[in-house]
């Protein structure tokens, strides 16, 4: 078990959800929260950006990083509005903590082969900005395929396709720049060895889903693929790091950082 | 602290490639720390209830850790011909209906009847939840019935609704391995208690390790931790 080893989670989300249960919502309660899952350095998208509204959300994302320099952020894109989303790569891929960019094609309705998100991945692959991306379902994939094909730039398959794993990471095994995180509610036996399987465990990613699951959960399913210490440092860290192109280590902080 | 995982099945599965003895599935959980499982064949789920439920006993009279739980297809249901009393005296003390697997409603009145059964007998019964509103319909089929049923394959959209619904019924206790919001299995104990919390897997169709770290580094007391592992069904089973 390899629960000590320091981890850098690439799918995490901060704010409130309409829909479940969950009261420690805030940056101070996810920063506790990857202490005691040792993550050291965690992802973020805000839940306002993802269901509401994408300015506000990366505006409240990315005016608190500053604060919380164990954390790292997605700039949240929306194709239905395609310039807003330019603008809000303009406004951020410098920032220091920008990491990439993140977006849920099913959510909005259009596909991931659509001209408006061209023109948004044609923006973040200028700025060397990786893409976090839901997926769920084979047709979900075979959009993203293509067009992962034709860009310089690395995408981390949020969810790894949920229920059609398998079909998902056949799909997109040849494409080097496609990297698999698991997280999700399904968790069945041996997912992690399998989609490892298919695409190798250097194309595993760690991402959690937390704040909406807890990261224990998906820890678990990591450790459950019965992978070597080696395998799964690269799965928690330098695979991460690398694609996210998080280069210098961050100051250590404890406690709370507000 | 001491594990007893709810959930578990053992056999062949056609619909994967899954293919599982009771000695395997103790064998299994034992290395990851489970100190004991609820179990059930799944000839008594796929093929024919009476002869699985006889393979579940003689299976677990063999696996020290296994404990027996009997099932019944509704549809094969006759309350005059007395089968739960018959598997009490057998040996079984819990039940368990795979209404998801097998795709019954729960809205079916021979279902009722059984419930009302495994009442009069004192049995348990494992039953789950498949649509958000099963929780609710469990409830009331709790308080109809008068049995005690532990509600299974929760996700993090159930804890509200499980929280408010356990404490108007309390004949209904909820499976935690599938309580995978942060907050959930700790907000579940301070507003209702660790007493009506069980913990399991859903092994071999899952992976265990998930649902186990979950539970373990879930923010509740030892007490409370322990209630949920083992004292809780410990309780319900008068282990």
């Amino acid at each position: 078990m390899s629960l000590g080893m320091e981890k850098i989670d690439t799918h995490v989300h901060c704010g409130a959800y309409s829909v479940v249960l969950i009261r420690g919502t805030g940056f101070d309660d996810l920063t506790r929260m990857m202490e005691r899952a040792n993550i050291r350095i965690a992802c973020v998208s805000h839940t306002d950006a993802v269901f509401h509204d994408m300015v506000a959300g990366n505006a409240r994302l990315f005016s608190a990083l500053e604060r919380y320099p164990r954390l790292r952020g997605y700039i949240y894109v929306d194709p239905h509005r395609p310039e807003a989303s330019l603008a809000e790569i303009e406004k951020y891929a410098g920032h220091p903590q920008a990491v990439g960019i993140k977006s849920r094609s099913e959510y909005h309705g259009l596909p991931f082969d659509c001209p408006e998100y061209l023109r948004i991945l044609r923006a973040a692959e200028r700025h060397g900005l990786a893409m976090l991306h839901h997926t769920f379902g084979i047709d979900v994939a075979r959009q993203m395929a293509p067009v992962m094909r034709d860009l310089e730039m690395s995408f981390i398959v949020g969810h790894s396709g949920g229920l059609a794993y398998r079909e998902v990471a056949d799909l997109l095994a040849d494409l080097p720049n496609a990297y698999f995180d698991l997280c999700s509610s399904i968790i069945e036996r041996g997912k992690a060895r399998a989609i490892a399987d298919i695409v190798g465990p250097e194309r595993l990613i760690f991402g959690t889903d937390m704040n909406l699951i807890s990261p224990f959960w998906t820890i678990g399913m990591f450790e459950s693929g019965g992978f070597s210490e080696a395998e799964l440092r690269r799965i928690y860290w330098e695979t991460p790091k690398r694609v996210l192109k998080i280069g210098t280590e961050p100051q250590r902080h404890r406690g709370t950082e507000e | 602290m001491e594990v007893i995982d709810v959930r578990t099945m053992f056999g062949s599965w056609p619909k994967r490639p899954l293919e599982l003895s009771a000695a395997d599935l103790a064998s299994h959980l034992c290395g990851l720390g489970i100190a004991q499982a609820v179990t059930t064949s799944s000839m008594a789920v796929l093929y024919d209830d009476a002869a699985g439920n006889a393979e579940t006993l003689a299976q677990c009279a063999c696996q020290p850790s296994l404990i027996p739980a009997a099932t019944i297809h509704p549809h094969d249901y006759l309350g005059s011909e007395g089968a739960v009393g018959a598997l009490r005296e057998q040996g079984f003390s819990l039940f368990r209906l795979f209404n998801r697997l097998q795709g019954f409603s729960l809205d079916l009145y021979c279902l009722r009847l059984l419930l009302a059964d495994l009442a009069r007998a004192g049995l348990p019964c494992i039953v789950d939840a498949v649509a958000l509103e099963d929780a609710y319909k469990l409830a009331r089929l709790s308080r109809d019935t008068g049995a005690a049923l532990i509600c299974t394959n929760l996700g993090y959209t159930f804890e509200a609704e499980i929280i408010a619904i356990a404490k108007e019924f309390p004949l209904v206790y909820y499976d935690a391995g599938r309580m995978t919001s942060p907050d959930g299995i700790a907000l579940f104990c301070r507003d209702v208690g660790a007493h009506r919390l069980v913990y399991g897997s859903d092994y071999p169709f899952d992976d265990v390790l998930p649902s186990l770290l979950l539970l373990q580094h879930a923010s509740v007391s030892p007490a409370e931790l322990e209630l949920i592992a083992s004292g809780t069904i410990r309780e319900l089973l008068h282990l």
